[in-house]
Parts: structure tokens; C-alpha cells; sequence
């Protein structure tokens, strides 16, 4: 009796994954992997502002959910406290005598009272403490961070805001603040957040700002959101693939998103750094020589 | 870019295809995928009054409504937006093909294989390993360690042990250097191609990075277009060819292990006001097909004159 192939996939807790290839989230509609797409940006008062890109390297991944598993797990374990600790036999109090005789007692041999074979004796291999961070490849952690914000953005759960603390008018120009109220209390952030994000599922944001020190957010926000539960707010630097898992919606701010896919899009490491860079210095020569002839054909196109 | 600009790079044969890609690309009408318009109407038109996620969608149809979710299709004829279907009918939805989930921290798992079961020794009989652990009945390797690696049981006297290694030939030896290696630091600036370039030359550039404890072989093909004057110690005969090709010549120079050291550190004689060694008058015969030259110490460097050899 075959019960696999019939519902395994409905009965399972997991995403459905695609057949070929490790743990991939299928999707019901279909998906252009690796390429650009758009992002509206909105004030708190649900007014589209602009649209920002998010290059495809960076969010739009096949998602893949045992990278997911392993990096999340490397977070947890690094945040472990590793305070643990047990008595040995040599470190409960007692135990130097010999009890009894080695010989002529009837009994059995016994060396001290504090053995691990004895009730109230120490632990024969007793926990120490220690850390319980382990490494992951720079590779798969940025890997993670990528299909991590590929998920959000699939399912509908990522929204970028131009400022999280000022509410600014869309037509005005970005120097003006004429038109624009800033937020004072946690209740308010909330109602808007709420009504921004009203379609998507889940009930927690996270806010990704450009720090504390930064303009959109900043102390200001992390002191309104000293008593939130449902709400955190983190630097893009120190966004971690579990926060972005654990909170149901992500809401960035557009100079954190920038900062954030510069992160992910360039290249985390330089194999040959002396080669690398006399290639580059070429390239742009190349292209500064191009640029010129570009320019003088359109000079002469024109006249 | 207008088009003449684009046809001179691809006359050009820009050397970078990724400039040109990216060239392209930047001029791109839109980028394919199904969630966006660049429609004048995105921004201006307001925004129906429940968005689902600032990905601007592909119709202004209130989409989120689960009802209408299954079947609508937006204007430009793709799926309709993903989380339509999603957003309130998770739990009644009986689509056992394409059941809606969220990823999240609970349903996250590794690939099958990636963990494997901890061994826990004695632990009673409904496990594979309790009582005795997998250490049998008493012994040596049952109390504690077993005797050291080498030991044969105690009873052979005298053994005849197989042979288990070969010293291997001296050309094996050889720092092994790549012809095309040799033309990138050439390129890079870091060899004099007007001089000759002996193993010294080599090892302070960093084209053959290792210590050199007994010379170098030179390997591989490459095009050259300049010539070159190398001393090395041995040379493999394509990249001989190559390096003649282009007019220049290989020298196999013979280098004792003092010879070569001199070579290579001659601050370890001249920091102590000591002479350098000298070369050997001659080399064994059996090598003579092996070498050109004998080496001088300090090697011996001239203009490369372009001669065809």
C-alpha cells in the first residue's frame, strides 16, 4: 500500500519543494528567477512616493529552504549561552578517603564515595560551558539573507517606506518639510503599519532602518519600540536571517533596501586582489575610451 | 547609447561581455516579470485602498478579494497576484496541489542526509549497542587502548617488508611553472622581457611562489608574441617550441643544491663577507641530455636580442 505518493506533500508542515534539484519553495504562479523587478515606495500615510529597483541577484532567488534551516540554526547556536556546567568526581565536595578495605569486607571495591557509580557521586562526563557557535561559509549565509527576502517578497510580505518616523507629502520636492507630520507614539506607528500592510498575512514587522543613527528611524524609533512585542527595528547591518523569518512582515526604509542590496549584489570576496584589480584598472580604461568615442559619434550624429 | 555607439562596441569586440550586457540592460524596456507596469498610470493612479505589497501589481483590480483570487487574470495575461489567493483562505482552500504556506521558522528543514544519528553506547537492550558497546568480551581494546599502530601481534621475527616507496625522478622535484604564468607577469610588468629571466628573477617576482629547492620546469603552451630569454631547469618541449616560435630561447641550466642556493639567497654569503660558491667544472654524463648549460653564480644576464633560434 502506497501512501507516499498520494497527499505526502499536503500532510507534510513543510513548503512543497520542486522535484529536481535541494529544497526549493515551489510557488503557485510562476516566477522569472534572477531578474529585476520594481518596488513601490510608500509614506506612512499609504501614498505611493516612487519606485526603487531590487536587482534580481539579490531578491529574487529560488528560495531554498535547508539553506534557510542551516543559517537560522547557525544564528541560534551562536546566540546559545553555553552556561552549562556539572560537577565531576573531583569536584564534588568529598570523596578522598578510601571507604572501605580493598579486601576481606565482602563487598565490592570501591575507591571514593563521589564516584559516578555512587548516589550523589559527580557526573562521569559532566557538561562544561562553552560556546556553541559554529562556522557557516560567508556563501551560504549571504545566500540566506538572499532567499530569505525572496521568500518575504513572494509571499507579499515586504514593503518599503521612504521614512518611518516623518509622514511626507509625495508631490512636494524631498528638501521641504512644509507637509509633513512625524510620529510620536507607538499606537500611531502602529495603526499606520497596520493599514499599510493590511493584505499580507501575519500579525509582527520588522523595521529595517538605517541605524541609530540615521534620520528615518533611529533612536527615536528604538526608544517608541522599547515596549513593542509584535515590532523590532534593526540597521541593515544588523539584519539576520532570523529576524527576517521570525517577524511575519518586513518594512525597510529606501537608504536601509539600498544598503541592503549593495550588501547582497557585491561580490563578498576578491580571489586575486593584485590581478583583480589591474583588470579593473583596465576595464576602466576601456570604458572611459569607449565613453569618448560614444560621445564623439553622437557629437557628429548630432551636427 | 544610440545604435551607431552600440554597433562601433560590437566592432570594437568589447573585450568585457558583461559591460556590454549590462549596457544593454540598463536601456531595457522593463524587466520580465509578472509584477510589474511601468504603465504612466502606476504612480498616478492612486492605489486601490488594500495593497498587498509595495511590488506594484499588474492590474489595479481589487485582486485580494479570495473569491475573485482563483481565476483573475490580470491585463497583461500572467497569474494573478500570488498572495490573493493566500491572504484569508489558507485554511479552506482544498488545493491539495498547491496548498498555501508561509515560510517561516517552523517549517524550515535540511536536506535528507544531512544528519545522521549520534551513536549513544549502552543504553540498555532495546538498543543496537548496550552492554558490552561494541568493545566484545574483555581484552586489551576492551579495557583501553589497543597496542601502538606498528605492532604485528608479537610473534614475527624476521619479515621481508614490500616496497612501499619509490624515490621519485629528479624532474619531479622541480618547482613546475606555467608558460601562460610567465607571459601574465610579463604582462603585469612584474618580468623584465628585455633581459634574460633566470630562476632568481623568477622566485622575487613570485611567479613560483614555493621555495625552490631544486629548480625549475617550465610546462604548457602559450602564444607567445615577444621574445623571452629564460634559464630554467628543465623545460618541457611544447613550451620550448612556444618561446622559439616567438623568437626567443630556453637555456636548461645545471644548478648544484649549494649552486641553486646561492643563487636564489646570495645575501646568506654576501652578509657574511663570504665568497660565492663556484659552479661545477662539468655535470655526470648520464644527465647530458638534461642540460644546455651550467649555471653561473651569480647567473648571467643580458639584453634579449630578437633572434630567431
Amino acid at each position: 500500500m502506497v501512501l507516499r505518493e498520494a497527499g505526502d506533500e499536503a500532510l507534510s508542515p513543510h513548503p512543497p519543494s520542486t522535484g529536481e534539484g535541494p529544497l526549493t519553495v515551489r510557488y503557485p504562479f510562476p516566477i522569472d528567477y534572477y531578474a529585476n523587478r520594481e518596488a513601490v515606495v510608500y509614506n506612512l500615510d499609504e501614498q505611493p512616493m516612487g519606485l526603487v529597483s531590487l536587482p534580481g541577484a539579490a531578491f529574487n532567488v529560488p528560495v531554498r529552504i535547508d539553506i534557510l534551516h542551516r543559517v537560522a540554526r547557525y544564528w541560534r547556536a551562536k546566540w546559545q549561552q553555553g552556561t552549562h556546567k556539572g560537577k565531576s568526581r573531583g569536584e564534588v565536595r568529598g570523596g578522598g578517603r578510601k571507604p572501605r578495605p580493598q579486601k576481606k569486607t565482602g563487598m565490592s571495591r570501591q575507591g571514593s564515595i563521589r564516584s559516578p557509580l555512587w548516589k550523589g557521586g559527580g557526573c562521569a562526563h559532566p557538561p562544561r560551558p562553552r560556546s556553541h557557535a559554529h562556522e557557516l561559509p560567508r556563501a551560504t549565509r549571504l545566500l540566506g539573507m538572499r532567499c530569505a527576502l525572496s521568500a518575504k517578497i513572494n509571499e507579499g510580505r515586504f514593503f518599503v517606506v521612504d521614512d518611518l518616523l516623518t509622514v511626507r507629502d509625495p508631490s512636494s520636492t524631498s528638501d521641504s518639510s512644509a507637509a509633513s507630520s512625524s510620529i510620536r507614539q507607538y499606537r500611531d506607528l502602529k495603526d499606520r503599519l497596520t493599514r499599510l500592510t493590511a493584505g499580507s498575512f501575519g500579525s509582527s514587522w520588522l523595521l529595517v532602518d538605517s541605524g541609530e543613527a540615521g534620520t528615518d528611524g533611529g533612536v527615536r524609533l528604538r526608544k517608541l519600540l522599547k515596549q513593542a512585542v509584535v515590532m523590532e527595528a534593526m540597521a541593515p547591518e544588523q539584519l539576520t536571517v532570523y529576524h527576517v523569518l521570525k517577524y511575519n512582515r518586513i518594512v525597510l526604509t529606501r537608504s536601509a533596501l539600498k544598503r541592503l542590496s549593495d550588501m547582497l549584489t557585491r561580490p563578498h570576496r576578491v580571489p586575486k586582489p593584485a590581478k583583480h584589480a589591474w583588470w579593473q584598472q583596465r576595464k576602466q580604461a576601456l570604458e572611459a575610451t569607449v565613453a569618448e568615442l560614444n560621445a564623439a559619434a553622437e557629437a557628429t550624429a548630432s551636427a | 547609447m544610440s545604435r551607431a555607439a552600440t554597433s562601433l562596441l560590437v566592432r570594437l569586440g568589447a573585450a568585457c561581455q558583461r559591460s556590454l550586457g549590462v549596457a544593454l540592460a540598463d536601456t531595457a524596456a522593463a524587466p520580465s516579470c509578472s509584477y510589474t507596469t511601468f504603465a504612466a498610470g502606476a504612480l498616478s493612479a492612486h492605489a486601490p485602498a488594500l495593497r498587498l505589497c509595495s511590488l506594484a501589481s499588474s492590474g489595479a483590480s481589487p485582486s485580494w478579494l479570495p473569491s475573485s483570487g482563483a481565476g483573475t487574470r490580470g491585463p497583461s495575461g500572467l497569474a494573478a497576484w500570488p498572495a490573493s489567493t493566500r491572504g484569508f483562505a489558507s485554511g479552506g482552500d482544498p488545493r491539495p496541489e498547491a496548498p498555501e504556506y508561509f515560510v517561516g521558522l517552523g517549517n524550515l528543514r535540511d536536506n535528507p542526509g544531512a544528519t545522521r544519528q549520534r551513536i549513544r553506547v549502552g543504553r540498555g537492550d532495546s538498543g543496537r549497542r548496550n552492554k558490552y558497546g561494541g568493545r566484545g568480551m574483555k581484552g586489551q581494546k576492551a579495557h583501553g587502548r589497543g597496542p601502538h599502530i606498528l605492532f604485528d601481534g608479537g610473534q614475527l621475527h624476521w619479515l621481508k617488508f614490500p616496497v612501499t616507496r619509490q624515490r621519485p625522478s629528479y624532474e619531479v622535484l622541480y618547482a613546475q611553472l606555467g608558460l601562460s604564468r610567465v607571459a601574465e607577469f610579463v604582462a603585469l610588468g612584474l618580468l623584465d622581457p628585455s633581459r634574460t629571466i633566470t630562476m632568481k628573477h623568477l622566485y622575487d617576482s613570485g611567479c613560483v611562489t614555493s621555495n625552490i629547492k631544486y629548480g625549475v620546469m617550465l610546462y604548457g603552451k602559450a602564444r607567445l608574441s615577444y621574445p623571452l630569454d629564460l634559464q630554467v631547469t628543465a623545460c618541457a618541449p611544447e613550451s620550448r617550441a612556444s618561446v622559439e616560435a616567438a623568437g626567443g630561447r630556453v637555456t636548461r641550466v645545471y644548478y648544484t643544491r649549494e649552486g641553486l642556493g646561492a643563487v636564489l639567497h646570495p645575501e646568506k654569503f654576501t652578509e657574511r663577507r663570504l665568497p660565492l660558491p663556484l659552479p661545477p667544472p662539468r655535470w655526470h654524463p648520464r644527465h647530458d641530455a638534461k642540460f644546455d648549460a651550467i649555471g653561473l653564480i651569480p647567473p648571467a644576464v643580458q639584453h634579449v636580442q630578437a633572434t630567431a633560434m
